[in-house]
């Protein structure tokens, strides 16, 4: 047997090749029947407010969402009977406001077609605080870019789970700054100055993941170092000044682990094995049915938010190229014919660049001046620079 | 008296001139078929041939001789086919397989001369005489046992003894044939046989693969001894895939057995060209495994905890590499694997389904050999070792992958944080001793490490040492004390960027003594008893910090202990030649036992943390909970023609020992969980019924088995449920029914250029969960199917020999695609899109099929050579199809999506190279 090293290596290419065969790839969704079900979105704080609870029902797979679920009765049943009135579709808020007590059992109570829904009676948890948001620039699975994470205050209490919610919202420039626009006056091209603020925008996201923590698996009963989010360093996010709130729920138990499954069927889950899905029942249940399916977990949970600021050069050296959501490839000037020029002016798809000496106008397209592409320019109420 | 003409026709042939073809001619065809070649040869010649046209096959044959002679033609056309050819003057006579002898041999005189003196020795009315019958062989030796005794009346006489390879080795399963009488016997696993002859001559020919068929010629005047040494045959070992004793399929009163020699495996196309046993296993019908990578098998329906993998007695936990890509039992060490899979024998129990009873060779006691295979994944070494000759030997064999060490020469970087390598390694020494007393000591080590993520390593090892200790107290009575200890354990080290790495582990141990005694009470009755004990010990779960900044706290739940004993007793009972009995009782007894501390629920309420009242607490030794019950194992045979029989058992079973997995598909992070306070030990009932016929000399062989199965107590789990770490493992489970049932049709062609078989199976398994709680009701409590139900299955493994040294392979699967619980529906909730589940398992992913084909290249044999080597040429998938794996669906960027994986998407090419010396 005299294998020379070419051959072992040839055969170690072929294993190579097979380790990377297996694979992942999207499939359309198709629709294998269709089942209604009430999805109910309910969590009552110990903020002072007008709380909300929302209705909506489930729809088929190959459409799109949401499918509010109107004219139903809400009441949530406390101390006092707090009704609900539906403000847009499927969204109910209380016409008083209110802020959950400790030691008081609340109950959702829902009827709508006909049926009468009930929750289990939860009571407001122990409080804790979000101790330290903190900003850091770090290499996560092979990315560079900053991790927002989270401490909290130790408690005495029990209130060991917890769930989160985050805004963030960014300040951002786009590609270029230009003092003139063209509008068309009476049939021609006219250039004009800029009216409108479309340099410097702000934009807001909604968290989307479902963030969840215990602490029952910690050696001290507080929150350290939980990761939040990650933002990688070419997300325009962080081409200016970046700012994120982060809302802390303390959830009971119940509420931990229906998220905890929601989850995890909702993951990527592993290549080789997959969590058997199904589906798990909340907290709320038809009175007169406890089989129908019910989707949706009511709790009532205490509060606590925090803010961070951080700039781009907190982070990232100064004159370092910054992040944008148009390539500066992509925003080179052109000149159209006038008639063409005129359809895109009409249209709103270009904007002024610069005009030549000749009266000749360059354009651009509009996302590399107009920021409200992306964004908005009013600058949020909270905002600190 | 017609007999007797024909020796005289014999004896003239010596007188007949033969031979006479001096004279030279030339003769050329081109892809004629044989007729047209004879017809050729006697328009050039003045010869005529002699023949039935019915023996001639379709083969074309091309040729081009010039001034040769008309022998040495002839000898050419006829070298492929089963024909003999004799030249008598003019004339060429065919004749099919037998040859027509112009001279004696040596043999056939000393033969002669041995009749002659029985026939002068005796004046009873019944002379002895033989002829050679249709033989093909004309080299078959007499062998007289005992001197005739004119008082005796004894009409049959009882012939012992044993069977070695020139090597030494003892020859298992070696058909010894009456072929005249229709009947024989089969040696066991030390070569040993025995076998009644009717006085006088016997043409007894012995078959097995893997060694050169033999026919003896046996004169039997007396009881007698006689040992016999068999060739080894190499060259046919790639021509019957899976073998079954010429009649054992239908001669023993087990249905539903499965043997695989595991030496004729090796022509079968496999993924990256890994010899597998158990992949094998699972083109068989009844044995499926749920998808490419699933670690486990499915047996007629049940659940893959519910077999029972021994090596050498010792229980392997999760035979498995790589995730369930490849098996993790070494191919070249192990000698037999027999598959129980419908009746199961009384001396194994504690799981549902199924044995796989895998025995590695005994390594050749006189001669030093080995075995090297190296193959794109793994290298493979296995040597047997003399120690004392022809006393004791040791075999060892070790794999490992080298996919870890190609893995880091790569500069992708994400590939870089990844890994996936294993090995094995396994070890048998045995020692036989004057009074063929034997010794046996077998160790199997296995060891897995990936990482699916940069954060996680994953690792799990297998572990078992087996001793026993064989003893012949008399001719009669045999024993075997068993002592193994087997390990199982899987880790998963978790590091991160954040305050949070740990090490967590889970391990199971048992220790088992068996004492296995064997008593041949007469001719009719044959008696096994025995009795087992293991010990088991647990531990569910731990959990340490990774460093000393983690933040993770310490937590292990406490250990589990358990004893589980059986004892057994189970005849064979020959009532009459056509039937056989085997009726077996095990009753199997198991008990939890303390320290422990156990939860107490409020009654007539779900378990759950609400619900939880109290701790009771269990003192060391102290019985938590014992269960206990009989297990019948009932099975019989009847002949209805001597090569067709029906069977019919019936069986129940008890398994003490669950996996914890809430997974579609079994994966290597499953877990074991004892039977407690909460879980009952699962239970199983099979009714089989087979038909099962052998034709055409056993060439063919051709069964249909049909069974039903109830279970009780099977385990599942909650959707969700958190299993790994969880002190409260009983809030999570759900114990319900199963039922299955299935038809399996195989069907194998054992000899001749095409070789192979195919195997059809309809079956159906369904659970059913439901509890007294909604949240312990699983589709409304109705039977739903089995996460691995897939109705129709059907295997072919086929093998085409060229030559001797050439062949083809191909199998061909089709599998109903498996039961997946799709979305039904989408919601809003939390700013994203979520799916909302069917029933479970109320939609298929699509079907499976996949064909493979390798090429297979033998060594030379002409020249004695150091080595004797073998090439595999394979491709995997020929056809590419995208075989789905799993479908599933994630909500990404808060909008749902489909996602369906497949482990081997394309074609995959493999050469695997192996020598043996």
């Amino acid at each position: 047997m005299n294998l020379n090293i070419k051959q072992k290596r040839s055969f170690l290419l072929i294993a190579l090749i097979a380790i990377l065969v297996s694979c992942v790839e999207e499939i359309p969704l198709e629709t294998e029947g269709f089942e209604e079900a009430i999805v109910i979105e309910g969590t009552i704080t110990n903020e002072l407010k007008q709380h909300q609870i929302k209705l909506s029902e489930t729809y088929a797979v190959d459409t799109t969402g949401p499918n509010p679920l109107s004219g139903a009765e809400v009441r949530v049943v406390g101390n006092n009977e707090y009704v609900f009135e539906e403000t847009d579709p499927g969204i109910y808020i209380s016409r008083d406001t209110f802020a959950a007590e400790p030691e008081v059992g609340y109950q959702l109570r829902i009827s709508v077609n006909g049926q009468e829904y009930e929750s289990e009676s939860m009571q407001l948890p122990d409080t804790s605080n979000i101790d330290q948001l903190e900003a850091s620039r770090i290499d996560l699975n092979g990315e560079n870019g900053i991790a927002i994470t989270l401490n909290n205050e130790i408690v005495a209490g029990s209130s060991n789970f917890y769930r989160y919610e985050y805004t963030e919202t960014f300040k951002f420039n786009s590609n270029l700054l230009k003092v003139n626009d063209l509008i068309i006056e009476d049939g021609e091209v006219v250039e004009v100055p800029k009216q409108k603020e479309e340099y410097t925008c702000y934009r807001t996201d909604e968290s989307q993941n479902i963030i969840i923590a215990n602490t029952n698996t910690l050696s001290e009963n507080s929150v350290k170092d939980l990761f939040i989010t990650f933002v990688n360093s070419n997300d325009p996010k962080l081409s200016n000044r970046y700012s994120i709130l982060v809302r802390q729920f303390v959830i009971s138990q119940g509420a931990y682990a229906y998220l905890e499954i929601l989850k995890e069927l909702s993951g990527s889950g592993n290549l080789f094995s997959q969590t058997q899905p199904g589906f798990f029942a909340g907290n709320i249940s038809n009175i007169n049915n406890r089989d129908e399916k019910i989707i949706g977990y009511f709790d009532v949970s205490t509060v606590s938010t925090k803010r961070l600021y951080f700039d781009y050069e907190d982070f990232f050296p100064q004159g370092s190229t910054r992040p944008k959501f148009v390539a500066d490839a992509n925003c080179a000037e052109v000149t159209l014919s006038i008639p063409a020029l005129r359809i895109q002016i009409q249209q709103n798809q270009i904007r002024w660049s610069s005009t030549s000496p000749g009266g000749i106008f360059s354009v651009v397209q509009r996302r590399c001046v107009d920021c409200t592409v992306f964004g908005t320019n009013e600058k949020p109420e909270f905002w600190e620079d | 008296m017609r007999k007797y003409l024909f020796l005289l026709l014999l004896i003239y042939f010596p007188c007949a001139n033969a031979q006479t073809s001096d004279s030279k001619i030339s003769l050329s065809f081109e892809n004629k078929n044989l007729l047209d070649v004879i017809i050729e040869i006697e328009e050039q010649t003045d010869y005529r041939f002699f023949f039935d046209e019915k023996w001639f096959d379709f083969e074309k044959l091309s040729g081009e001789y010039s001034q040769v002679s008309l022998d040495e033609i002839l000898r050419d056309v006829f070298k492929d086919t089963n024909l003999n050819y004799f030249i008598k003057d003019q004339r060429i006579i065919l004749t099919q397989g037998s040859i027509i002898y112009d001279r004696l041999s040596d043999d056939f005189l000393k033969i002669e001369d041995e009749t002659l003196l029985a026939e002068e020795d005796t004046q009873t009315p019944n002379p002895i005489f033989y002829v050679n019958s249709s033989e093909k062989s004309n080299t078959v030796e007499t062998i007289l046992i005992g001197k005739e005794n004119r008082q005796s009346k004894q009409n049959s006489y009882q012939i012992e003894g044993r069977v070695f390879s020139k090597q030494g080795e003892p020859i298992s399963g070696l058909n010894i044939l009456l072929p005249n009488q229709n009947t024989g016997t089969v040696t066991d696993i030390d070569g040993n046989y025995s076998i009644n002859l009717p006085k006088g001559v016997n043409l007894i020919e012995m078959q097995a693969l893997g060694v050169n068929n033999m026919k003896k010629r046996l004169v039997v005047y007396s009881d007698g001894v006689l040992n016999f040494e068999i060739e080894k045959n190499f060259e046919e070992l790639g021509e019957v895939l899976i073998e079954a004793n010429a009649r054992d399929n239908v001669k023993s009163a087990l249905t539903g057995v499965e043997k695989i020699n595991v030496s004729e495996i090796k022509t079968i196309p496999l993924v990256l060209g890994e010899r597998d046993i158990l992949k094998v296993a699972t083109t068989l019908p009844g044995i499926t495994t749920a998808g490419e990578a699933a670690s486990g098998y499915n047996v007629r329906g049940g659940k893959t905890d519910q077999n029972l993998i021994l090596l050498d007695e010792g229980v392997i936990y999760n035979p498995t590499h790589f995730f369930g890509i490849f098996s993790g039992l070494n191919p070249f060490t192990t000698g037999n694997v027999s598959i129980y899979k419908g009746s199961i024998p009384a001396a194994y129990g504690g799981r549902l389904s199924s044995v796989f009873d895998l025995n590695t060779k005994k390594a050749n006691k006189e001669k030093f050999t080995g075995e090297v295979s190296l193959g794109p994944v793994t290298g493979n070494v296995s040597l047997e070792i003399p120690i004392v000759e022809g006393k004791s030997s040791l075999i060892v064999g070790g794999r490992a992958t080298y996919s870890d060490w190609i893995l880091n020469l790569l500069d992708d970087e994400s590939l870089k944080d990844s890994q996936a390598s294993f090995y094995d390694f396994v070890g048998k020494y045995s020692h036989e001793f004057d009074n063929q007393d034997e010794l046996n000591v077998s160790g199997y080590y296995s060891s897995d490490v990936f990482s699916v993520t940069s954060d996680s390593l994953f690792s799990y090892t297998n572990r078992m040492l087996a001793v026993s200790y064989s003893k012949v107290f008399n001719e009669k009575h045999r024993g075997e004390l068993v002592a193994t200890n087997s390990n199982y354990d899987f880790n998963l080290d978790f590091e991160s960027d954040f305050d949070n790495n740990f090490d967590s582990g889970y391990t199971i141990n048992e220790s088992e003594v068996k004492l296995k005694m064997k008593y041949f009470h007469n001719k009719k009755h044959t008696l096994n008893y025995g009795i087992n004990s293991k010990y088991y010990n647990v531990s569910p779960g731990e959990v340490r910090p990774g460093n000393s900044e983690s933040l993770i706290e310490e937590l292990s739940i406490p250990k589990e202990r358990a004893i589980e004993t059986a004892v057994y007793i189970e005849d064979s009972f020959e009532v009459n030649d056509k039937l056989l009995i085997n009726a077996g009782l095990r009753y199997s007894f198991f008990t939890a036992f303390g320290p422990a501390e156990i939860n107490t629920y409020q009654e007539g309420l779900p378990r759950n943390e609400t619900t939880n009242i109290g701790i009771e607490s269990f003192d060391s030794g102290e019985a938590i909970k014992t269960y206990s019950g009989p297990e019948v194992r009932v099975s019989g045979r009847y002949f209805l023609t001597p090569n067709f029989s029906t069977k019919l058992s019936y069986n129940n079973t008890y398994q003490y020992i669950h996996t914890l997995s809430n997974n579609t598909t079994a994966a290597p992070t499953d877990t074991y969980k004892l039977s407690d306070s909460f879980i009952k030990p699962q239970r199983a009932n099979q009714y089989a019924l087979g038909f099962f016929k052998n034709f055409d000399n056993n060439i063919y062989e051709l069964s249909l088995e049909g069974y039903y199965k109830t279970a009780d107590n099977l385990l599942d789990y909650k959707v969700g449920a958190d299993l790994f770490l969880n002190d409260n493992i009983e809030t999570e489970v759900l114990q319900g029914d199963g039922k299955a049932y299935g038809v399996e049709l195989l069907l194998r062609k054992k000899k001749g250029a095409l070789n192979g078989y195919l195997g059809y199976t309809y079956s159906r398994s369904f659970v059913k969960l439901d509890g007294d709680f909604q949240e312990e009701r699983v589709n409304n409590g109705d039977f739903f199917p089995t996460n691995f139900d897939k109705p129709h299955d059907f295997s072919a493994v086929m093998n085409y020999k060229l030559t001797q040294r050439f062949s083809f392979s191909a199998n061909l699967v089709y599998q109903t695609g498996r039961p997946i619980t799709y979305p039904i529906g989408k919601y809003s909730f939390n700013n994203s899109e979520y799916v909302v589940y069917s029933d479970r398992n109320q939609f298929r992913i699509p079907d499976y099929y996949r064909l493979d084909l390798s090429f297979n290249v033998e060594g030379n044999h002409k020249i004695e050579k150091f080595a004797h080597s073998f090439w595999n040429i394979s491709v995997y998938n020929v056809l590419g199809r995208n075989n789905p794996y799993s479908v599933f669906f994630v909500t990404d960027n808060g909008e749902v999506k489909a996602l369906q994986s497949s482990i081997f998407a394309i074609p995959i090419p493999t050469i695997t190279y192996n020598f043996r010396f």
